[in-house]
């Protein structure tokens, strides 16, 4: 069901905090002014962004592409420190970029559609494909169609290689004997995480004749060009059926492109994808009413994902959802916290990362393809004691790559950093919409006053507070 | 006449008893380990590798012609050939990354346990995961994980009664039980130069009465048992020399837990590596096996007689494939092999019940067939070792087979 959307101080909050990394000083007021559903609609339309254009201006890898990085890699080109510095230089983009876009929900999306498709820094090959992969396959298409993104995905070196698929190819009978070269990685993560989901009903013959179907798909070469590239001679060309869909045998690369089509369209894919988004974005157990109309706009769209992504922060759910404590993963938190501070992010290398490692969530070292959980209790454990030292940290500005400067951030707002209870009123009305509990106002206001690192502690102590770790 | 066909590596008859290949325990040992059954001190450490590692290169049956026809070249040279594996017994033998365990095992302080599975065949990582880490295959909506409900069960109350080498809870200890989940001792504390009494009490009041409470109350009790226990960052003994990766980090801080006797009782340790080996497996496998060899052994070595308190699980969520595939690699399958260390384990015996490698003995003619329930591996061992309670509790809904003869 959708709704009226609401308009108001608390619905501004509401739809900064889920629909991207929280509010910066000065956010919720200019929502209120513009409104929220005209935020909503731009959200949903993102425009040019000359400022994030400007900061990410000194990132060079960004333009690259896997063939300039494996240039780099193999030292046919210097590039400052070589790989460690590319590395660093994305992890400190995707910071930056939660913490400076203005296209928040953009941002947001590729961060869970990067997820949903995981690949692992960790391989050697992705880490040369990583970056392109990112900006490639998933980010053109996280307000378009599932299938495109899907078939981007499937299509991209980074993913070929992360699910061995580029070694795929027919089994074939010599001597009466099968000589194997079939690989199910790609086709069993392909039904289990990126489309159906492990309840849909598939079997092992799906799973076989799904990877059959990417037989050949592979990279042209691993040291040099890095690119997508069919090997017809490699590919199973018998007839298979894939979870109902009848494959002739005889299409070549386009049998491949016919199943990402059906799965991508499939009204399973479309409950899977829809109860993982209202996860991320709504609530860790979302209502099945919600899951069930995000289903109802894919089917309808084909897939259309603007649209889902509409549906989806549209809803009564959603809305009713304000006020309900969901945590922060780690990469929220800390993006939340630097916008609220106003901070800037020079490097991500080595203070975000580490603290990022710490609570579990450095970036784009996820191990397996079943990406990050999207729920929030699975980050709740006592390894929370490295969220309160980031705090701690930051509220300190001895966060390394990361500069804060509190009192001009709270000036540029008219606030001033005198005093605990004027740092204190500074956060509670421009990032917690005047929300923050008594405990934690008690708290940050009891700090000893007039003495050097005053307004520190006040910061720490907000930013290490609940009301900071829920979004 | 062929010997693999014929010859009974296992026996799992009646009661289950298994006849070992290898030492047999003393008498003497028998007795010491019933005197210290349930003992307070009784650790228990699952060591787990996430991905599927392959059973059948952790302990090969090196002596069937079916693992080197059917693997190729994932397959590594029998024990005495260059870069082969190290001897167990006359059928069986370990990756030579596993090499510091051979010693370990017929000393007498290892066991492993083959085929080892669950029944409800899952090859999605996901739900294998989770059917272990809850404790109920085929169910993955079960409440509390099964270290939680362990950890909930034995007497005694600490902070750190149980903990997690890793930067996430695991699921195994989902539920209400407290547990302290880090990657680094050293770092667990509140960095607050100068006011860190005052940040503590402040933060302290900020969670009291929100959903977050449990999590502060937690960390603060844990800070403080952490620096009230000294062997925590202490050098390891005996000359133990740890791997300078995560898991040697974990084991090695795990022991320190250990010797520092604060209630410890159950320790999760997240295995890193890349154990999900759809191909390179012969390198992914030399890297990460290892470093599991290397830190088992220190772990072992480290804590001395210490390990009569200790027993150590290493398991995985699924097999590999007993072919290769394409891409010098397994896929997912089925039975895998656990490795059972510590002080009063009867080691230096490969129990369960063997299955076969040939075509006809194989899970679905790909996957080493299970035949050893993983909660059987588990409830003996809470059972025998850690005093723990009645298996219904443990395992919901199950029935555990017969002893395995894991502990004397």
């Amino acid at each position: 069901m959708t709704t009226q959307i609401p308009h108001n101080a608390e619905a501004a909050l509401h739809l900064l905090n889920r629909a991207g990394f929280g509010p910066r000083p000065g956010s919720v007021a200019s929502v209120l002014k513009k409104g929220t559903q005209v935020y909503l609609n731009e959200q949903l339309r993102p425009t040019a962004d000359p400022a994030l254009a400007a900061e990410l201006a000194r990132f060079k890898v960004l333009s690259y592409s896997v063939a300039n990085i494996l240039d780099i890699y193999h030292g046919r080109v210097l590039f400052g420190r070589g790989m460690p510095e590319v590395v660093e230089q994305f992890q400190t983009v995707k910071v930056v970029r939660a913490v400076m876009g203005a296209n928040q929900l953009r941002e947001a999306l590729v961060d869970f559609w990067f997820n949903h498709f995981n690949v692992n820094l960790q391989h050697k090959f992705v880490r040369e494909s990583i970056l392109p992969y990112e900006r490639d396959a998933i980010r053109p298409h996280v307000l378009g169609r599932f299938s495109d993104l899907l078939a981007s995905t499937a299509r991209h070196p980074a993913m070929l290689f992360y699910l061995d698929n580029y070694l795929s190819k027919k089994n074939t009978i010599i001597d009466g004997k099968v000589s194997r070269g079939l690989n199910e990685n790609y086709g069993r993560e392909l039904l289990e995480l990126h489309t159906l989901g492990v309840n849909a009903g598939y079997t092992q013959e799906d799973v076989v004749n799904a990877a059959r179907c990417f037989t050949g798909w592979t990279i042209d070469d691993l040291k040099t060009t890095g690119r997508f590239a069919f090997r017809a001679a490699d590919h199973d060309s018998e007839p298979k059926r894939v979870f109902g869909l009848d494959l002739p045998g005889s299409g070549g690369i386009e049998e491949g492109a016919k199943l990402l089509r059906y799965l991508g369209t499939h009204p399973a894919t479309a409950r899977f994808v829809s109860r993982k988004l209202a996860t991320r974005f709504v609530s860790d157990d979302p209502p099945e009413s919600l899951v069930e109309q995000c289903a109802q706009t894919f089917i309808s769209t084909g897939g259309d994902l603007r649209e889902v992504t509409r549906t989806l922060f549209s809803s009564a759910e959603f809305w009713a959802s304000a006020g309900t404590p969901k945590l922060r993963t780690p990469l929220e938190y800390i993006a939340g916290a630097l916008r609220a501070t106003g901070a800037r992010v020079e490097s991500a290398e080595p203070g975000l990362t580490w603290h990022l490692d710490h609570m579990g969530m450095r970036p784009y070292f996820c191990t397996p393809p079943t990406g990050w959980s999207d729920r929030g209790r699975d980050w709740q454990s006592s390894a929370h004691v490295y969220r309160l030292n980031f705090a701690l940290d930051l509220g300190n500005d001895t966060v390394r790559g990361v500069k804060v400067q509190l009192p001009q951030t709270i000036a540029s707002v008219g606030g001033s950093a005198r005093s605990a209870a004027s740092v204190t009123a500074f956060f509670n009305k421009e990032i917690f919409a005047g929300a923050l509990s008594r405990p934690t106002l008690d708290a940050a206001l009891g700090v000893e006053a007039g003495i050097p690192g005053t307004v520190a502690k006040v910061a720490s102590l907000i930013l290490a507070s609940p009301e900071m770790q829920w979004r | 006449m062929n010997n693999h066909s014929s010859r009974r590596v296992f026996l799992r008859g009646a009661g289950l008893t298994a006849i070992g290949i290898g030492l047999g325990p003393s008498p003497l040992m028998v007795r010491t380990a019933r005197a210290a059954e349930g003992s307070p001190q009784a650790v228990l450490v699952h060591l787990f590798l996430r991905g599927g590692a392959d059973g059948l290169s952790m302990v090969a049956p090196y002596a069937d012609p079916l693992l080197y026809s059917m693997r190729g070249e994932v397959a590594l040279p029998p024990p005495g050939q260059a870069g082969g594996m190290a001897r167990l017994d006359d059928h069986f033998a370990l990756h030579p990354g596993l090499a510091p365990l051979a010693p370990v095992f017929s000393e007498g302080r290892m066991a492993v346990v083959h085929a080892v599975g669950n029944y409800n065949i899952s090859r999605s990582h996901f739900s294998a995961q989770d059917f272990i880490e809850l404790g109920t295959p085929g169910v993955s909506t079960t409440p509390t994980g099964t270290l939680d409900r362990l950890v909930g069960s034995l007497s005694g109350r600490s902070a750190t009664k149980a903990i997690s080498f890793s930067s996430r809870k695991p699921v195994s200890y989902l539920g209400p039980e407290e547990v302290l989940v880090s990657l680094e001792l050293a770092a667990f504390r509140l960095r607050a130069k100068n006011w860190q009494q005052e940040a503590e009490e402040r933060i302290k009041r900020m969670y009291a009465h929100t959903p977050l409470n449990g999590v502060s109350t937690d960390i603060f009790e844990s800070i403080a048992v952490l620096r009230g226990a000294e062997s925590v960052g202490a050098q390891p003994a005996n000359g133990a020399a740890y791997p300078g990766t995560t898991l040697g980090s974990s084991l090695r801080q795990a022991a320190q837990l250990i010797k520092a006797e604060v209630g410890t009782r159950s320790i999760f340790v997240s295995g890193d590596g890349n154990f999900d080996t759809h191909s390179g497996q012969i390198a992914a496998n030399a890297t990460d096996f290892a470093s599991l060899g290397a830190a088992l052994g220190a772990f072992d070595k480290d804590l001395g007689k210490k390990m009569a308190d200790v027993v150590v699980i290493v398991s995985t969520e699924f097999g590999r494939t007993v072919f290769a595939n394409g891409s010098h690699g397994t896929d997912h399958g089925s039975g895998y092999c656990v490795l059972v260390l510590g002080g009063k384990v009867r080691g230096g015996r490969i129990l369960g019940r063997w299955p076969g490698l040939a075509k006809d003995q194989l899970f679905e003619e790909r996957d080493l067939a299970v035949t050893t329930d993983f909660r059987d591996v588990f409830a003996e061992i809470v059972r025998r070792h850690l005093g723990g309670p009645a298996n219904q509790n443990l395992f919901p809904g199950y029935t555990p087979g017969g002893e395995l003869g894991l502990m004397a």
